[in-house]
């Protein structure tokens, strides 16, 4: 007859298989099944544990105090089983999870904003940094504002640079946005310090650098004492902001008969740096833009006392500024309206 | 103004190179000064050559053979020319030679005779228009050597630009002066060898000057035993290298003159002058006259005229006739020189369409008191032309003498407007070097000369000053203000924001013409009732200022499909412009153009060609972007598509206003167009948009309680709204309705033919707590029964 197995030995040998068997486990669910066939509800150490009633007294303390530590045994090994596992299939996972970055993402398409207009607003942003507001002017004008009142009388021959259209008697399309010095100075008294930008038309055969409606930003700084001295210092800040610091600058004689004295601001060429190209005409300056102290008539055309007050107005012309620093030869580019040519204008760098 | 490096060194001697003095010429105020790059090349070929035989043709009794010397070699020639002499040195074309007719001189034998070269008249040598007899050339020429060099037409020539303000410099004794001036030179200033003040005219001639105002005065020199020929061939280049016309010696001395002073003249052949009697009037209605470039132009009350006692024999300023031009059989001249009336000459001169290097100067001003002087230096120029000498009698009228401007200027207050601390003495001398008479006071008092006519106030002898000084020793200085800061404030700022949204929706910025023409607007279907008409257009299509940007946004879209693009998204901004009863109105709009793609082409998904539902998309983010309530109304313009368009609307206390539009551009209109999508576009009123921008933003709070979510949709016939339905649902859940959000709309087999069913996500949500499900279930069921009551509609059974 078959002896019964001592219980303590059935308990360590039960042990020991469990132990080889969580370590052999390939994966989580053989873990699991393991787990389930020792540790379970009707597990086999679970019944051990179970029949422990009918041994001795002597014996169950001891058996009870064997069969519990190989249960807290077991448990922490499948648990340390059940992590290592674990790792290795999160591993795995993420592995087949990878993508291939170099795909094109979902970009959101942008637009641009138009050469003409990106450089208005960065001549708008310098100015503004320095203190100028910027304002607005009609674009149909009176020919008193746009001329007269600009000490341009209808006999003068700086005239013939403005060819106007004309929409009624004594309404023009405005030919430069000067006009608004008289507005603005009619409208508050000094100090004034503004800029005005805007669309202007001159009735001229458009070529590579003219064209029928053009944009220019005005300014104007009226207050005491303002010298010919800060016009320089103002416009050779602007320069140097718009095309870089290294940039030099000339103040040479003109002449606007609403300015006096009048003067052309040159920069060094963009292209040459100021050893003579085709654009600055082997010069080494390029024009820039049109400047002088406020004559005393236009001070007078707007009620303005000019032995009291002094001041300095400038105009640029925007497309001749965008096409100097983006290297367009031919202003009409600009207005063609091409989407593969606005589209280079997308960035922010200007 | 042509600035010939040489001829200007008779009036100031400057030892630089012609590149430096446009350096120089630049810094005083002379702007875009160059050197012009030589313009006689085609003269390579030609050289001097003298006659040293002249025989007989054997055969053609009007040639002649000549033997002539080119230094290098002896050749022969077959010339026509009456003056052939031997002795004399002409310019000869060698083979090679290009003619101004075209052709090329090569070796000929012409009725027999081996001709190796050509003698050449002056039209021949390039120089002017004088066919008939050979160019002459400087007796002390060498021969052989070249026709350029002989000519004087190596001499370099400065082009620079003249501003309207400065008449005195369009003549080379005025860019002298500067120079003069700037180097500290002496100007030399010719002395005509007749003086001006050559005695009182006693002949017949008379002058009579009825229009003072148009001529406030009129000089003339009577000429008598004058010989008109052609100028000797050196002059004739000098002429040349000015850019001006030879024509004889008269016409050419006036020329000189003209060149040099800036001082138009005129020369009249006396003899064909009526009654030997010069009247200076006014032109009469219809009054005619031919001119000397040919044309024949009609005169009127407005112009200058110089008449004699019959008819008109110049229009005063610009331009001289046929009927009293000097020829070569004139023999006694009336020299005039004069003062117009430059607001006068300039309209005659604009109204006839004519300008000529006379008009140019007098429309800017000329020297009143160099009248006598010009008149006395063309009359010496020309005697020294003739064989006998003649006398001059001089006539003057000035009835109303013009003494010189006198200003005061303060040299401290100058300083000031400069921005810098130019001594007293320093100015006076930069004046005085310039001609002005300075006597230094409180005030500096100073005479101005009678030819710097631009010269009025303090400010302008601010900047004499200055261009002396030199506008690079200003310092640069920036005054800081507190009075005046950059504010950003004003539509400007708006519009950038507006388009910066708009760039981040990737729709691209164009600006198109402000000037439309009838052919689009009628395509578009756009009234010109309304329309600013422009009163002297370029032409009939730039006639209008354009009432709406919808076609010129839409051309944009037709061309860059054209070039092959898929997807079209472009905006712009700027004046559209009406006339109204009160006068013209322009006003900021917004035009947003849609064609092909709505996006590109990617590996993420199909892109899927734009609808209406995406313009109508672009304008609520817009209005949500400036925070302006707008509403769609069914209606819209002519040129939209009936069934896909929308009028956009301001609520407003006096009902809506309509400020735009948008939908699909009607399909007649594309297809026109050739294009083969739909389009869409979207314009409205930025203005309006803008004045409703709210300001005084408050936040509010977000909700603490949960919220609770409810599906619906609802089936409606098709005839029904889709803002109906919302606007049933809004009232009907309020007030705990937080929010309404169409998610999906079907039509098709799994509902009823003729309804359609829309899916819309409801939030229940209070301030106070948190919602029960009971309550939530009431409010779903009364939204529910408002829409079947009201709108025939009833739910979807899911």
């Amino acid at each position: 007859m078959k002896r019964p197995m001592d219980p303590s030995e059935e308990a360590r040998r039960l042990e020991s298989d469990a132990k080889e068997e969580i370590l052999s486990a390939k994966s989580l669910e053989d873990l699991e099944a393991v787990r389930v066939k020792y540790l379970g509800r009707k597990g086999l150490l679970t019944g051990l544990l179970r029949k422990l009633g009918e041994a001795g007294p002597d014996e169950r303390r001891e058996l009870g105090r064997f069969l519990n530590a190989a249960k807290s045994a077991l448990s922490a090994e499948i648990d340390a089983r059940k992590a290592a596992l674990k790792a290795a299939r999160d591993e795995a996972s993420l592995h087949e999870e990878s993508v291939d970055i170099t795909l094109p993402g979902r970009a959101r398409e942008i637009g641009s904003r138009h050469p003409t207009i990106k450089m208005m607003r960065e001549i708008m942003e310098v100015f503004l940094g320095m203190g100028f507001t910027s304002i607005e002017g009609p674009e149909i004008e009176t020919e008193y504002n746009n001329f007269d009142a600009l000490n341009t009388p209808e006999w003068h021959p700086s005239r013939d640079e403005h060819d106007s259209f004309y929409v009624a008697d004594g309404l023009v399309l405005r030919t430069h946005t000067s006009p608004a010095q008289i507005r603005v100075m009619k409208s508050q008294p000094a100090p004034v310090r503004v800029i005005v930008p805007g669309r202007c038309h001159r009735r001229d055969t458009p070529d590579a650098s003219h064209v029928i409606s053009f944009y220019q930003v005005e300014g104007l700084y009226v207050d005491y004492e303002v010298s010919m001295a800060d016009l320089k210092g103002t416009l050779a800040a602007f320069a140097r902001e718009i095309f870089g610091t290294e940039t030099r600058v000339r103040f040479r004689p003109h002449f606007f008969p609403f300015t006096e004295p009048s003067a052309e601001l040159d920069i060094s060429c963009l292209v040459c740096g100021g050893k003579g190209c085709r654009l600055c005409k082997n010069s080494g300056w390029v024009e820039v833009l049109g400047c002088g102290m406020v004559h005393p008539n236009v001070f007078r055309h707007a009620g303005y006392d000019p032995r009291s007050v002094t001041g300095f107005a400038f105009g640029m012309g925007v497309e001749r500024l965008a096409l100097l620093k983006y290297g367009i030869e031919n202003m009409r580019v600009l207005y063609d309206n091409d989407l593969r040519f606005l589209k280079q204008f997308q960035g922010m760098h200007a | 103004m042509r600035v010939p490096f040489r001829w200007l060194q008779d009036f100031v001697k400057i030892d630089v190179a012609p590149e430096e003095l446009c350096a120089q010429l630049i810094m005083l105020g002379f702007g875009d000064a160059e050197v012009l790059p030589n313009e006689w090349e085609m003269l390579d070929s030609f050289v001097a050559g003298r006659v040293t035989a002249v025989e007989p043709h054997p055969s053609a009794p009007d040639l002649k053979v000549v033997r002539v010397n080119l230094g290098f070699a002896q050749h022969t020639s077959v010339c026509g020319a009456p003056n052939v002499e031997k002795g004399r040195i002409y310019a000869v074309a060698l083979p090679g030679a290009r003619l101004p007719s075209g052709d090329l001189v090569e070796q000929a034998e012409i009725s027999g005779v081996p001709s190796e070269c050509i003698l050449c008249s002056g039209w021949e040598a390039w120089i002017d228009d004088s066919r008939e007899e050979l160019m002459a050339l400087d007796d002390n020429a060498a021969p052989g050597s070249n026709l350029i060099e002989v000519l004087g037409l190596d001499e370099p020539v400065i082009e620079i630009e003249v501003t309207p303000n400065r008449p005195d410099c369009l003549g080379l004794i005025g860019i002298a002066r500067e120079l003069a001036a700037v180097y500290g030179k002496e100007l030399l200033i010719p002395e005509p060898s007749l003086a001006a003040e050559t005695s009182e005219h006693t002949g017949a001639a008379r002058v009579e000057v009825e229009d003072v105002e148009g001529c406030p005065r009129y000089g003339a020199l009577v000429c008598d035993r004058v010989e008109v020929r052609r100028s000797a061939a050196q002059v004739r280049a000098r002429l040349r290298l000015a850019g001006l016309r030879p024509i004889n010696n008269v016409v050419d001395a006036t020329n000189i003159v003209l060149f040099e002073t800036g001082h138009p003249l005129h020369a009249f052949d006396l003899a064909r002058i009526e009654g030997q009697t010069v009247v200076v009037r006014r032109g009469r209605t219809g009054e005619k006259i031919k001119a000397i470039d040919g044309n024949e132009y009609e005169l009127d009350q407005d112009d200058v005229v110089i008449a004699d006692l019959e008819k008109p024999i110049a229009i005063a300023g610009i331009i001289g006739g046929e009927n009293s031009e000097v020829d070569f059989s004139t023999t006694q001249i009336l020299l005039e020189g004069a003062f117009f009336n430059h607001a006068r000459i300039r309209r005659t001169s604009k109204r006839l369409g004519i300008s000529t290097e006379a008009s140019y100067r007098f429309e800017r001003g000329v020297d009143v008191g160099a009248v006598l002087y010009v008149l006395a230096r063309a009359a010496s120029l020309i005697r020294s032309t003739s064989r006998c000498p003649f006398h001059a009698g001089r006539i003057d009228i000035y009835p109303e003498p013009r003494p010189p401007r006198r200003i005061f200027a303060d040299p401290k207050r100058i300083n000031r407007l400069l921005g810098t601390s130019i001594p007293e003495q320093e100015m006076c001398d930069y004046l005085e070097r310039l001609g002005f008479l300075v006597s230094p006071g409180k005030e500096l008092e100073i005479v101005v000369p009678t030819r710097r006519i631009d010269v009025e106030g303090e400010a302008d002898i601010a900047e004499e000053i200055l261009r002396l000084y030199g506008y690079d020793r200003v310092s640069e200085q920036a005054k800081a203000s507190t009075r005046c800061y950059g504010r950003r404030d004003g539509s400007l700022f708006s519009i950038g924001r507006i388009e910066e949204a708009l760039i981040g929706m990737g729709i691209t910025q164009v600006l198109t013409d402000t000037m439309v023409g009838p052919t689009s607007l009628d395509r578009f279907r756009i009234g010109r009732r309304g329309a600013v008409r422009v009163r002297n257009p370029l032409g009939v299509e730039t006639s209008f200022l354009r009432p709406s940007m919808t076609p010129g946004i839409v051309e944009v879209m037709a061309r860059n499909l054209n070039r092959g693009s898929e997807r079209v998204a472009v905006f712009e901004i700027g004046k559209v412009f009406a006339a109204g009863e009160e006068g013209f109105r322009e006003r900021y709009a917004l035009a947003v153009g849609l064609c092909g793609l709505d996006r590109p082409r990617s590996w993420h998904s199909k892109p899927r060609e734009v609808d209406f539902f995406d313009v109508e998309g672009v304008v609520e983010s817009l209005t949500r972007l400036l925070g302006v309530r707008v509403v769609f109304g069914t209606d819209g313009p002519a040129g939209l598509h009936p069934g896909r368009r929308a009028t956009v609307m301001l609520p407003g206390a006096g009902g809506e206003a309509a400020i735009g539009h948008l939908g699909e551009v009607l399909p007649a209109i594309v297809e026109a167009m050739d294009i083969a999508h739909k389009v869409f576009v979207a314009e409205v009123d930025l203005d309006a948009l803008m004045e409703r921008i709210p300001e005084g933003l408050r936040y509010e709070k977000t909700p603490r309680f949960p919220g609770l979510k409810r599906d619906l949709a609802v089936i409606v016939p098709r005839s029904v709204r889709e803002a109906d339905v919302r606007r049933i649902i809004a009232p009907e859940g309020a007030p705990l309705l937080g929010s309404l959000e169409l998610f999906d709309v079907y039509t098709g087999e799994r509902i009823p033919e003729g309804t359609v069913s829309l899916a819309y996500r409801l939030v229940f949500q209070s301030d106070e707590r948190t919602l029960h499900e009971d309550e939530v279930n009431d409010l779903q069921k009364k939204i529910e029964l408002g829409v079947a009551k009201r709108l025939g509609g009833r739910l979807r059974s899911s």
